[in-house]
């Protein structure tokens, strides 16, 4: 039973994080040009573990083909092979803007519902 | 699951999807710098891919292009090699009208080609067991055509047609060419 808990709570949350990704991967983008394994490594180390890292290759695909990022190469400071890094078009700073509003004032409805049901909860016979 | 084989059922996945030389390209030297840096972070393939490496690549190839566009390019090359394929046929017949029957060579190897090109892309079988399928389904279609036409011609392809097949895929092949090019140039 635990177990089914557990695994729904990762379900919700994995939903949850597919439905506000496009807008984390576009934050990230805004602070700078990042690659790849650079979105994975600031997505956990805020808390949001994907199921697979590979995740966020199609939904940057998927941006980029919406013109919401650009995309060129560049040696990465770690060295190595030269990286794919994205950065931000204009349209995707109007979208992150729009989609920052939007979440704000969804989790505020959904924050107050939760809160203000949740006291009357005992009273229920 | 290695690197190398992540990379290449990758690979087949893409190019069986129909994506273009430069973009796989491109995205399988993101892929490999990906799983270079998670390896080196202590993280695992599986973290990187997850439990089934062709739904991940057959999910960025839908990303990454729309299927009517794939879907056209990966006709017009299917054209184009059977465009050629033909003109190899009345070339080596010298004939400007090429009699395809199911014991003709001609038929026997577009039927390996493509059910070789089919198995391989798909990235689920090696390049062996692909081989035998393409050979299996290769016999089973000239027997069968064979003994439905009984011997005869099955179609005949003039050399117009087999020019005009060339086309669709010309600007596709011009643009593979350019980019590996590109790509082989420092």
């Amino acid at each position: 039973m635990t177990m089914g808990l557990s695994s729904s709570g990762e379900q919700r949350r994995s939903q949850l994080l597919r439905g506000v990704l496009d807008l984390c991967l576009l934050s990230l983008i805004a602070e700078r040009p990042r690659y790849g394994f650079e979105f994975t490594q600031a997505l956990a180390a805020g808390g949001l573990e994907l199921i697979s890292d590979g995740s966020v290759y199609p939904l940057l695909a998927r941006m980029e083909r919406a013109g919401l990022i650009s995309s060129y190469r560049a040696p990465s400071a770690s060295g190595g092979a030269p990286r794919k890094y994205y950065r931000l078009t204009e349209d995707g700073r109007a979208e992150l803007t729009r989609g920052r509003d939007e979440w704000h004032a969804f989790a505020g409805q959904v924050g107050r519902i939760l809160d203000d049901f949740a006291s009357t909860g005992d009273d229920t016979p | 699951m290695t690197n190398e084989r992540i990379l290449a059922v990758c690979r087949s996945n893409w190019e069986y999807r129909g994506i273009d030389d430069a973009s796989v390209r491109e995205m399988l030297d993101e892929l490999s710098a990906h799983l270079e840096d998670a390896s080196a972070a202590g993280r695992t393939t599986r973290d990187v891919v997850g439990d089934d490496v062709r739904t991940f690549a057959a999910s960025w190839a839908r990303a990454r292009a729309p299927f009517p566009r794939r879907a056209l390019r990966m006709v017009s090359m299917a054209c184009f090699i059977v465009g050629w394929l033909a003109l190899f046929g009345c070339l080596l017949r010298w004939t400007t009208e090429l009699a395809v029957g199911a014991d003709d060579p001609t038929f026997c190897v577009a039927l390996i080609v493509v059910s070789v090109a089919w198995e391989l892309r798909r990235g689920t079988l090696s390049l062996g067991r692909s081989l035998a399928t393409g050979l299996a389904a290769t016999l089973s279609a000239a027997l069968l055509t064979g003994w439905l036409a009984t011997g005869g011609a099955l179609f005949t392809l003039p050399l117009w047609a087999a020019a005009a097949m060339l086309l669709p895929g010309v600007p596709y092949a011009v643009a593979d060419t350019r980019a590996r090019k590109a790509t082989a140039t420092p």
